[in-house]
């Protein structure tokens, strides 16, 4: 398994920029996660990683070979750089049979048949498909399809593994379970793995990295909880969930001893503390997120925390694992995940409230 | 896949009571060891011709090209030819244009591949005058013994006619009413019932129309022109037509196929004033590969054994002769008095006029 | 865990990545100058199986004299085609294509649709009988068709009469209606070949979603399953209507005793029916041809230009029939209909009347085997077989793997010139094959001395690539533009070359195609006669040429003797090709 290496890649359509600056480094045996929004340049960035477009600006490095660098007219064909893909179509062959279609990369590199019954079975069985390995392939379910994918992308052992919305096409629960599956078979063998999907919670529960993008630009990278618990601005913060995103000034910012410093804002009607990644100045205006889940409705003037908001229930939803509750407070509506046990009313003058720690303010 | 194989170009009327100078139609074509053979007396060219023989044998086969397409009787002849000298003949056929044009290309290009080419008197004027792809005709012994009217300016040796008459439906036509002359064909009772090769191309029916234009009149034609003739370009194809009863008459006809058309209810005449005709020869091409070859394939042309294969199948020969024994039918056909032909000079002056007159 | 924007890579870089190889080896990695040549190599192929012969004809018609005599440069020929009655002729022409155009692409679609993608019973067996007029020589259904439905003693008139005791005919196959019945017999089996591979190729779930949509059947079949066939559809009106306007043996045939007047009459009349065949008129009015004809290509382009026509996903898809009840005997008695007219009269005519000593005298001392015998004893026969074998087995394989290649550029590329390829390759269907023959007897016989093609059979096997690569390249087009692009790629990122993709992938899945397109080829070379009488040597005579002579000497019948043996060899070709389809489409 290799590393990945991006530097400053850039893709160009014409006059559009599809990929702007890129730079990225995937480590060996690292799952990565390129997020976004459609249109952000996310699958384009993989499909240079895997020589199918050509990037017009920057390097591309695989392991210790570059690949492709613009400047040098450097470029090696998708065939040669010993890549799995898994497409977000399958992209399984119509003609062949299950087998045929994972035995593709052995018999283009004119591996012996022995090789080839053995490790095609074997990547069958990794995917638990064993069984249907002489089936044609259009007679798979969608399913059974991306594991024929993953396990022909799997079959001859490649450098890097990359993954096109591969589980897009299945339904919820299906997805859960390929995403576990796979993220469990990625970590027994250490392929480092380039994924792309514009579904969050997938690229959370995937990830060792998550890479933000947007408008062809990295937005941030990090790891998952990371990105999701202190994003850099405005926009990643806004791209996870549907988070409450309040305006509030800088009131006092000293440093909390860690990593971060300790604010103290004030919003319309409302104040508190919250931490930040940089220093601020005193007056800065500021976005603080606080996220659904992290707030707790209390009856009104009850006040058990670093941020209270005080309104009135405006809406509450059942959703089964819990009840969205909107909370009309002076500032703006808040969201509220809370317990689908909890049992409001609307209309009910309530409290929301929030811990220091779920509270993260980034520069407006 | 067409028509009109056989006849294809306009031909240049040959007069009968032609003077004709072999010595000096030689001289003018500028072939000085031809004319100085021809001045030798008749034991020193039997020499001569002896070592036209032994060069055309060295040189071992031959390239036909002819525009007489798919007929039996050039493979036939091929045999009896490689029979005699031992040279092995090599065909190949095409219609006339066709063949014409892969001749001057072969030519012009500096492919010379083919020795010999039969086609007709019209075409040979073409192949002469336009395309200069042939070779002067070189005395040979038969070319002196054949008829005098089939001695031509143009360099053809002259071997056969093919005569065109009249076919008509037994069973449409009673015998009473049959035609007898090509003036019947203008009588109105025929009216709607001739299908007619178009004589407003170079064909069978242009043949008709020149051969009838100058010997009976405009008048006639406009006359015929009245009867709403059927137009075709398939002889063989409008002959099974006529036999199938969609017409009583088909015209002209070309006069040998009668006999494939045998068990048929379909009668071919002969016209009273005689039958137009197209006359067929071998010419020698330039810078001929084989030209030893092509000399002895050129006299075996008019010599006995071919004229009686043409006579026997109702071609009219032109060694005299040769329809001795052969049945009454053929054997009218073959000897059938000749009308006219065609002259290609006046071709464009004609076909407007053709195309005049049957709108 | 490193987090970095926009900085230099060798900041993080753990070793410095290097490029691998030598500059020349880097040369030709980006696969850009391998591209270069390639195109260079395709361009110079194609030009000298198209542009070349039409250069020949091009000078042909801007010189008072063919290449090779002493003449002059002038505008004459353009200049004598500039009348009002060739005008009226090409108003004609064109209307006889519109209208037989139309109306086989309409029956073609529908016998498609009922053969691909519904449940028909014996359906398999009705697309094979249904295409077979198209590989009988025009020759034979015309006479055919004369003996059926001339006005006086055609059997279809005299059953009328019989039938309704009166004397008028029911139909004169001598008029417009014969000319483009006629043609139809050729177009609507063409059509259908070329089309009913990509009905079946579509994935249903495209058309159930607009059902789920609200539309109706009629609605769907117009709004999504035409629309998506649309480079097919272009792509077949225009080969069939260019080739309406070049059509040739029916307009002799029919049109002529009626006096009907088509261009490509007038062409063969300057050819061949004048004392010095007028090369100069033909071709002019031939470019002429060509100029409007290309219009239509620019149209198709500007038609499909943007769209994505990819029916064949890589999510594999059930190939389904719509289940049409009692209407599938409907369907089914239309296609038995259509085959009955088609197929049964014609060919019941030819077939009866190759066991009787002549067409239409259907008499017992009449019967006899005569003329089987003589075409099994006739050894030109046989040669011309074998050289027919040889030349079609090879140049239908090299034309549709011209045509796969230069398609696959055209489509699925965005190469640099692309568009000149594919315009290149439609090129000679838009010469009327009678022109292009000596278009290719100039080009081939003015080549210098030392390059040893006139003459030879590789003339022919040329001629045959050239004619037949705009219908390859066409049924190509039609297949690659239905495959999505993540079926190759898939394979390019699995480590198979360029090459290897084409064959293993493209052509595997767009075999069906590649398989119609193969034997239309394959009998278009055992047809074609323009070219053939012009570029065969001694000993190298082809099929066509034979036929030809059997004709021209009055052998009708042992012309139809072979015309349904040729008919006999496309059963066997289709059967086995369907049967294979059908192998594989069973295993789902």
């Amino acid at each position: 398994m290799a590393s990945v290496t991006l530097e400053n890649v850039s893709r160009m359509y014409g006059a559009i920029t599809a990929v702007d600056n890129v730079n990225l480094k995937i480590k060996s045996g690292e799952f990565v996660t390129l997020l976004g929004p459609s249109g952000c340049g996310k699958t384009t960035t993989l499909r240079m990683v895997a020589g199918l477009e050509k990037n017009t600006g920057g390097r591309i490095a695989i392991g210790d070979n570059v690949v492709s660098d613009s400047e040098k007219g450097y470029f090696v064909p998708s065939e040669r750089r010993r890549l799995g893909m898994v497409f977000q179509s399958y992209a399984i062959w119509p003609h062949m049979t299950v087998f045929d279609n994972v035995a593709y990369p052995l018999r283009i590199r004119r591996r012996p048949d022995k090789e080839i019954q053995d490790r095609v079975m074997n990547a069958l069985r990794l995917v638990e498909m064993e069984q249907y390995a002489e089936r044609p392939s259009p007679a798979l379910s969608g399913g059974q399809q991306q594991r024929v994918a993953i396990a022909r992308a799997l079959v001859f052992e490649p450098e890097v593994l990359l993954l096109d919305e591969p589980l897009s096409n299945l339904d919820a629960r299906l997805r859960t379970q390929m995403g576990d599956d796979f993220r469990a078979l990625q970590q027994r063998l250490k392929i480092t793995a380039l994924y792309v999907t514009h579904d969050q919670a997938e690229a959370m529960a995937l990830s060792d990295r998550v890479v933000v993008m947007h408008g062809g630009r990295i937005l941030q990278v990090g790891a998952p909880e990371e990105i999701y618990r202190r994003p850099e601005n405005r926009q990643v913060a806004a791209f996870f969930g549907t988070p409450n995103l309040l305006n509030a000034t800088v009131k006092d910012c000293r440093p909390n001893g860690g990593q971060y410093y300790k604010l103290s804002v004030e919003g319309q009607g409302w104040s508190g503390d919250c931490h930040a990644a940089t220093e601020m100045p005193k007056g800065a205006d500021v976005t603080v997120m606080v996220r659904p889940e992290n707030l707790h409705v209390r009856d009104a003037g009850q006040v058990n925390g670093d941020l209270s908001w005080s309104g009135e229930v405006s809406q509450a939803i059942f959703r089964g694992s819990h009840r969205s509750i909107m909370v009309k407070t002076p500032a703006q509506t808040l969201h509220v995940e809370a317990s689908s046990l909890s049992n409001v009313d609307i209309g009910r003058p309530v409290t929301v409230a929030a811990p220091v720690e779920a509270a993260w303010a980034v520069r407006n | 896949m067409t028509t009109n194989t056989s006849m294809t170009s306009a031909i240049q009327k040959a007069s009968a009571i032609q003077k004709w100078s072999r010595r000096v139609f030689m001289a003018a074509a500028g072939s000085l060891a031809i004319s100085a053979a021809a001045g030798l007396p008749a034991l020193a060219q039997d020499a001569e011709w002896q070592k036209v023989i032994d060069a055309g044998k060295k040189e071992g086969s031959l390239v036909l090209y002819t525009a007489l397409v798919g007929q039996p009787s050039t493979k036939q002849i091929a045999e009896a030819f490689t029979k005699q000298y031992g040279i092995s003949v090599e065909v190949l056929e095409a219609r006339a244009s066709e063949i014409r044009e892969r001749v001057r290309v072969e030519q012009a290009a500096g492919r010379f591949a083919a020795d010999v080419m039969f086609t007709s008197e019209g075409q040979t004027m073409l192949y002469d005058k336009e395309d200069k792809s042939v070779d002067p005709l070189p005395v040979t012994p038969n070319s002196q013994k054949i008829g005098d009217k089939f001695k031509l300016k143009v360099p053809m040796a002259s071997v056969m006619t093919i005569p065109y008459g009249i076919m008509i439906n037994t069973g449409l036509v009673k015998p009473a009413d049959e035609p007898k002359s090509w003036k019947d064909i203008a009588d109105p009772k025929w009216q709607g019932k001739i299908l007619s090769d178009d004589p407003r191309a170079i064909g069978a029916g242009y043949l008709w129309f020149f051969s009838t234009h100058d010997k009976i009149g405009e008048d006639y034609l406009r006359k015929v022109a009245s009867q709403k003739l059927v137009f075709t370009r398939d002889q063989r194809e409008s002959q099974r037509r006529t036999a199938r009863g969609e017409y009583s008459i088909y015209m002209p006809v070309i006069m040998t196929d009668f006999s494939d058309l045998k068990g048929l209810p379909v009668k071919f005449i002969i016209p009273e004033e005689g039958v137009p005709y197209v006359l067929y020869g071998t010419v020698m091409l330039k810078k001929a590969p084989h030209p030893n070859a092509a000399k002895l394939y050129l006299d075996f042309m008019q010599g006995p054994v071919v004229q009686k294969i043409y006579a026997s199948l109702g071609y009219g020969p032109v060694l005299p002769g040769m329809t001795e024994g052969l049945p009454a039918d053929v054997k009218a056909i073959s000897e059938a008095k000749l009308y006219g032909t065609t002259d290609t000079t006046r071709q464009n002056e004609m076909l407007a006029k053709s195309k005049d007159i049957f709108k | 865990m490193t987090i970095i924007h926009n900085r230099p890579l060798d900041d993080i870089a753990e070793t410095a990545p290097t490029i691998a190889g030598n500059a020349f080896t880097r040369a030709f990695s980006g696969g850009s100058l391998w591209r270069l040549i390639g195109m260079l190599v395709l361009i110079l192929i194609l030009g000298f199986l198209t542009i070349y012969p039409l250069a020949m004809l091009l000078y042909g018609s801007l010189h008072s004299t063919p290449p090779g005599m002493a003449g002059e440069f002038n505008l004459n020929g353009y200049r004598s085609i500039m009348t009002t009655q060739n005008l009226i002729v090409l108003a004609n022409t064109i209307g006889i294509s519109l209208a037989k155009t139309i109306p086989s692409l309409t029956i073609a679609v529908f016998l498609a649709w009922i053969v691909a993608r519904t449940d028909t019973p014996f359906r398999g067996t009705l697309e094979v009988l249904i295409t077979l007029p198209f590989f009988i020589p025009p020759i034979l259904t015309a006479m055919a068709w004369g003996m059926l439905a001339n006005p006086q003693v055609g059997v279809i008139n005299m059953v009328w009469r019989w039938l309704t005791g009166g004397t008028d005919p029911l139909v004169n196959i001598y008029s417009y209606g014969g000319v483009i019945w006629h043609m139809c017999q050729y177009s609507i089996p063409f059509l259908f070949l070329f089309m009913v591979d990509a009905f079946r190729a579509m994935d249903p779930s495209l058309e159930e979603s607009s059902r789920m949509c609200g539309a109706s059947r009629w609605t769907t079949f117009r709004k999504i399953t035409l629309l998506l066939m649309l480079p097919v559809l272009t792509s077949s009106f225009m080969l069939s209507f260019i080739k309406g306007i070049e059509t040739f043996e029916s307009a002799l045939f029919f049109g002529l005793p009626a006096g009907i007047k088509v261009i490509t009459t007038d062409i063969y009349e300057s050819i061949n029916h004048r004392a010095t065949p007028d090369y100069q008129y033909a071709t002019s009015l031939s470019f002429a041809i060509m100029g409007l004809m290309f219009l239509l290509v620019i149209w198709q382009w500007w038609m499909l230009r943007g769209k994505s026509f990819q029916t064949v996903t890589g999510k594999g898809f059930r190939p389904s029939v719509m289940e049409l009840g009692p209407w599938r005997w409907v369907t089914f008695a239309f296609c038995v209909l259509f085959f009955f007219v088609t197929v049964v009269l014609p060919i019941g005519q030819l077939m009866l009347g190759s066991f009787f000593r002549f067409f239409g005298f259907y008499t017992y001392d009449m019967l006899t085997l005569e003329h089987y015998r003589s075409v099994f004893a006739n050894s030109e026969f046989w040669r011309a077989v074998r050289n027919t074998m040889m030349l079609g087995l090879l140049g239908a394989t090299a034309t549709m793997a011209l045509g796969a290649i230069v398609a696959y550029i055209s489509v699925r590329t965005r190469w640099r010139g692309r568009n000149l390829i594919d315009s290149m390759a439609w090129l000679p269907w838009m010469m009327p094959g009678m022109v292009l023959g000596v278009g290719f007897l100039w080009a081939f016989a003015m080549l210098p001395g030392p390059i040893p093609i006139y003459g030879t059979i590789w003339a022919l096997l040329l001629a045959y690539i050239a004619l037949g690569t705009p219908v390859s390249v066409r049924v190509m087009t039609g297949a690659y533009h239905q495959l999505s692009y993540d079926l190759e790629e898939c394979s390019r990122v699995h480590g198979a070359s360029w090459f290897q993709t084409m064959w293993r992938i493209m052509v595997a899945l767009a075999w069906p195609a590649f398989a119609v397109g193969w034997v239309l080829t394959f009998f278009g070379i055992m047809r074609e006669l323009s070219a053939s009488i012009l570029l065969y040597s001694v000993g190298s005579e082809t099929l066509a040429v034979v036929l030809m002579k059997l004709w021209a000497n009055g052998n009708a019948e042992q012309v139809s003797v072979i015309g349904l043996m040729m008919m006999l060899l496309v059963i066997v070709f289709r059967w086995v090709q369907l049967s294979f389809i059908k192998a594989r489409i069973s295993k789902l």
